[in-house]
């Protein structure tokens, strides 16, 4: 396919394309007619240029005229720029009708309109890529405002997600302790890594792995960072603790005489797991040269026990416990953020699109349903796998709920298999159903029998057979005895 | 301990609104309550109704029966004449002139997919409350 950036490039591209082109000038005549539009037209192109070309309506009886004004853009094109129609050619030759996409191309005099015939359907088009251009001009404006921080658990526009935002560009501005609030899964490392690019560019951060630490592991894991501070009075060092409420207490304390000994010049990230109601409560920002970082100087006592009930709940060492208070940065799980679904995962499906993970570049209606219908125990985590289960499966542009991990498509809520999972006894229910209609026929009938059985279309002796068989399982043991 | 059913009648071509009901209604409930979701055609939504006393009543519009508004706005009159019942259109392109007319007609709220049923929340649950007042 020829490339390049001067018009015979696109004049060879327009003229050996497989879809029928014609191009409509802005005084309304037919300016340009591609080999296949003249084949698809049973013509030769060359007849039809500068021909009128609009309304639909013909300049002359001449029947080139009509087939050119057939060829006409609808109505309202100036003013939404793309439309689409079905074009049924004026011609003798047969062409077969088809839908053609115009673009209005320029404006006022200079405007042209480019006509692209096809099997567009454009009420489909509608209701799919209607959606799928929201989503797109949501992502796009969400990148847009917030392009430092994107990432991909930030987007969306639940009150959750603009929460998470507002906080998130406050913690990017301030270089002070900071504490990850989320669910397993939560995201909550990737973005705490962008904040710590943001807050501190190229300052040392070290990873900590809370729940595996003793005091003397910690020491060595920590000892690049302590490394960094002895260095000079000015330097100054991150530590990253995953699972900080799930570190043992002793290797907590020995992190928070570090911390407290460094005098701010060591920053602490925690992450941790659910938030303690008194964290979400904002902190007057102050100063503490003890604590090295900014918090709360004229805290009253309720505050302090709060502090001590929250820490023994989440096993966090105190000293710790307000470090995380300091600046915390709370994430919801994603069963409460329903409507960010679509976004965040068509977020995640365009990087691996963009990454050339595969083909798919959008998902469908169905695939969205079935994510906003499950509900992500592992949050964010489980998204993203599920997303490149799903580009990994497609090969397509369009992911469908095939594509989606068998978890993901075959959720459904317990409440909704129970009915359908219950057991059906068939005969009885056929039972029920015959005696019912014997029922309503007695009652049409004032209980005379053979009439009943005549407008049941069975014998009368049928009939009382089938009456005994519905009695006898109800009968009372004792009575039936007695008779 | 007395249950008391929260009924939600859906009138769909498919199952995709009895699944959304069923996936986000519950979290909605009190101990004491028991969501009921009954499918109906559109024909028998007003018996059905009449039948049950109060609830959600919930209409799916596909975008290919936005010609027939006139006749779910028909419906949609028969249910307003009923406090008890509160009206969601779920269509995913309804014109603003569309939804003024729905609205007048006693629809209380449209959505667009299953993931915006959850906003409704505080409306249902206000609606169940004030209906329970009303009937007790």
């Amino acid at each position: 396919m020829p490339t390049g950036s001067n018009a015979r490039t696109l004049t060879r591209l327009l003229a050996t394309a497989a879809v029928p082109l014609w191009i409509v000038t802005a005084d309304h005549k037919i300016g340009y007619v591609s080999a296949a539009a003249a084949e698809w037209l049973g013509v030769e192109g060359d007849e039809l240029i500068n021909r009128l070309c609009t309304s639909g309506s013909a300049a002359s009886q001449h029947p080139l005229d009509a087939l050119a004004a057939s060829l006409s853009p609808p109505a309202g094109l100036a003013d939404r720029g793309e439309m689409t129609m079905m074009i049924q050619p004026n011609t003798t030759q047969g062409a077969t009708p088809r839908t053609a996409l115009f673009v209005r191309i320029g404006r006022d005099s200079a405007a042209f309109t480019l006509a692209i015939a096809g099997d567009f359907h454009p009420h489909e088009w509608d209701a799919s890529f209607t959606e799928s251009t929201a989503i797109r001009q949501q992502l796009d404006a969400w990148r847009k405002r917030y392009a430092a921080l994107a990432v991909t658990v930030s987007a969306g526009a639940s009150p959750a997600a603009k929460r998470l935002r507002a906080r998130l560009q406050i913690a990017a501005k301030i270089r002070c302790h900071l504490g990850f609030f989320g669910p397993s899964g939560c995201g909550a490392e990737a973005l705490a890594q962008r904040i710590h690019q943001l807050s501190a560019p190229g300052e040392v951060i070290v990873v900590v792995e809370g729940p595996l630490m003793d005091a003397e592991l910690l020491e060595a894991t920590i000892a690049p960072a302590v490394d960094v501070l002895t260095e000079s009075p000015s330097s100054a060092a991150t530590v990253l603790v995953r699972a900080l409420d799930e570190m043992p207490m002793e290797a907590q304390s020995r992190l928070a005489d570090v911390v407290t000994n460094a005098a701010g010049r060591l920053r602490l990230i925690g992450l941790c797991g659910v938030q303690p109601s008194l964290f979400c409560e904002p902190l007057a920002l102050g100063h503490d040269t003890t604590l090295g970082g900014d918090v709360a100087p004229g805290r009253d006592a309720s505050i302090d026990h709060a502090i001590d009930d929250a820490a023994t709940d989440r096993i966090i060492e105190p000293r710790l416990a307000e470090c995380v208070s300091v600046l915390s940065v709370s994430i919801e799980p994603l069963r409460t953020r329903v409507e960010d679904l679509p976004v965040l995962a068509s977020a995640l499906l365009d990087a691996r699109h963009a990454a050339g993970a595969g083909p798919a570049e959008r998902l469908s209606r169905a695939a969205l349903d079935s994510i906003v219908a499950y509900p992500w125990p592992s949050n964010f985590w489980e998204l993203e796998a599920a997303i490149r289960h799903a580009v990994r499966a497609c090969a397509g542009d369009i992911v469908m709920p095939e594509h989606l991990p068998l978890a993901v498509r075959s959720y459904r809520s317990a409440e909704l298999i129970q009915p359908e999972a219950a057991p059906v006894d068939l005969d009885a229910a056929v039972a029920r159903y015959e005696s019912k209609l014997i029922q309503d026929a007695l009652v049409a009938s004032d209980h005379n029998r053979a009439e009943a059985a005549r407008r049941l279309g069975i014998s009368r002796a049928r009939l009382l057979r089938k009456i005994d068989e519905a009695k006898a399982p109800s009968q009372d043991p004792a009575t039936r005895d007695a008779s | 301990m007395n249950v008391t059913p929260r009924h939600w009648i859906v009138s769909e071509s498919g199952a995709r609104w009895r699944k959304a009901c069923w996936r986000f209604v519950p979290e909605w409930l009190g101990q004491s309550e028991s969501l009921l979701v009954h499918s109906q055609p559109p024909g028998e939504v007003s018996a059905r109704a009449e039948r049950l006393g109060g609830g959600v009543l919930l209409w799916e519009i596909e975008w290919k029966q936005a010609a027939e508004l006139p006749t779910l706005a028909r419906m949609a009159a028969s249910g307003a004449k009923r406090d008890d019942w509160l009206q969601i259109v779920a269509a995913a392109s309804l014109t603003p002139r569309d939804r003024c007319a729905l609205s007048e007609m006693g629809i209380a709220a449209f959505i667009r997919h299953p993931e915006d049923l959850p906003q409704l929340r505080r409306m249902v649950t206000g609606h169940f409350a004030r209906v329970h007042r009303v009937l007790h």
